[in-house]
């Protein structure tokens, strides 16, 4: 079985179908990280689509000196940052309304959309790494790798974002 | 649980699957259609700029031939335009005579030479060189 550098070359050298193989080999990855940020899957697919859309114009410039699932988890965050960006106004409206009552003893469950919309006012370093982890449960070290920071770095990141949206989720669901 | 636990649990998906063949397929018609795009977005550039080229050569064009150059011929202005550039000099030395005698019938030989000053009528006095023979 082929790396995904020698892949890569040899898309670079005029295969197409080298690239069609790299997106079979990573495609349920790049779909489960976007159906955990949005609500429809058909939304999920047309965010995988772009990603690879994008991948397939930089491949050509690939330089080879970092994984191939670096830059694709970069690809992830950036498409990601502009679907939640995007969606603010989306999200500042959905905020308005109250979450559903639940007449049973168990906790309330927090909403997907409700962590993703306070997720999205974080500030963007913030934002990528509880992005990351929330999602992918990837560890530190190999957040710190996607985004060139330490994982020291990555930590406070992290721990300063969890903080915020404890504070925001408290008042609805008083946690 | 704690906090993050519970978030966790929130974004717990269904293991949800995606046919890759298909999802190909339409990558490959979304890529088409960009490219198709992107030849028409080229192709409006270039037809753009050609009439953007043409149009501007046409404005200087007209711009040189009509404007200008009808100006220039037609209302040119020579501060030492002499009035008599334009009449042969055998008729000008009529004229000058003629003004001359015309002067003379009044007796008043200094409005004479005062006409000649006035026009400037060099024959009058450089051509005649030869001194007078006492």
């Amino acid at each position: 079985m082929k790396t995904d550098h020698e892949l890569i070359q040899q898309f670079k050298n005029g295969d197409n179908s080298a690239f069609d193989e790299l997106v079979k080999r990573h495609l349920d990855a790049v779909y489960q990280f976007f159906v955990r940020i949005t609500i429809d899957e058909m939304e999920a697919e047309d965010l995988a689509q772009s990603v690879f859309i994008k991948m397939f114009k930089s491949l050509k410039k690939f330089r080879f000196d970092a994984a191939f699932t670096t830059y694709l988890y970069r690809a992830k965050i950036n498409t990601a940052n502009t679907y939640l960006t995007r969606n603010k106004w989306r999200n500042i409206l959905h905020l308005d309304q109250a979450p559903e009552q639940t007449y049973t003893n168990e906790e309330p469950r927090i909403s997907k959309s409700e962590i993703w919309t306070h997720v999205a006012k974080l500030p963007g370093k913030q934002r990528n790494v509880v992005m990351m982890r929330l999602n992918q449960e990837l560890p530190f070290k190999e957040i710190g790798l996607v985004l060139n920071m330490s994982e020291g770095t990555a930590k406070v990141n992290y721990h300063h974002g969890i903080n915020k949206l404890r504070v925001w989720l408290r008042d609805i669901y008083e946690l | 649980m704690n906090f993050e636990d519970k978030l966790h649990n929130a974004l717990k998906a269904d293991n949800t699957a995606i046919d890759g063949g298909q999802f190909i397929g339409r990558l490959h018609a979304a890529q088409h259609k960009l490219e198709l795009k992107k030849a028409r977005l080229h192709s409006s550039m270039a037809t753009a700029a050609l009439l953007l080229i043409f149009g501007w050569t046409s404005f200087t064009q007209l711009n040189d031939s009509i404007f200008d150059t009808s100006y220039d011929e037609y209302y040119s202005y020579e501060e030492n335009y002499n009035i008599f550039s334009g009449i042969d000099s055998s008729d000008y030395e009529l004229y000058a005579a003629d003004m001359a005698l015309y002067l003379l019938d009044d007796d008043d030989i200094w409005a004479v030479l005062e006409f000649f000053e006035e026009q400037e009528y060099e024959h009058a006095f450089n051509t005649n060189e030869k001194e007078i023979e006492l």
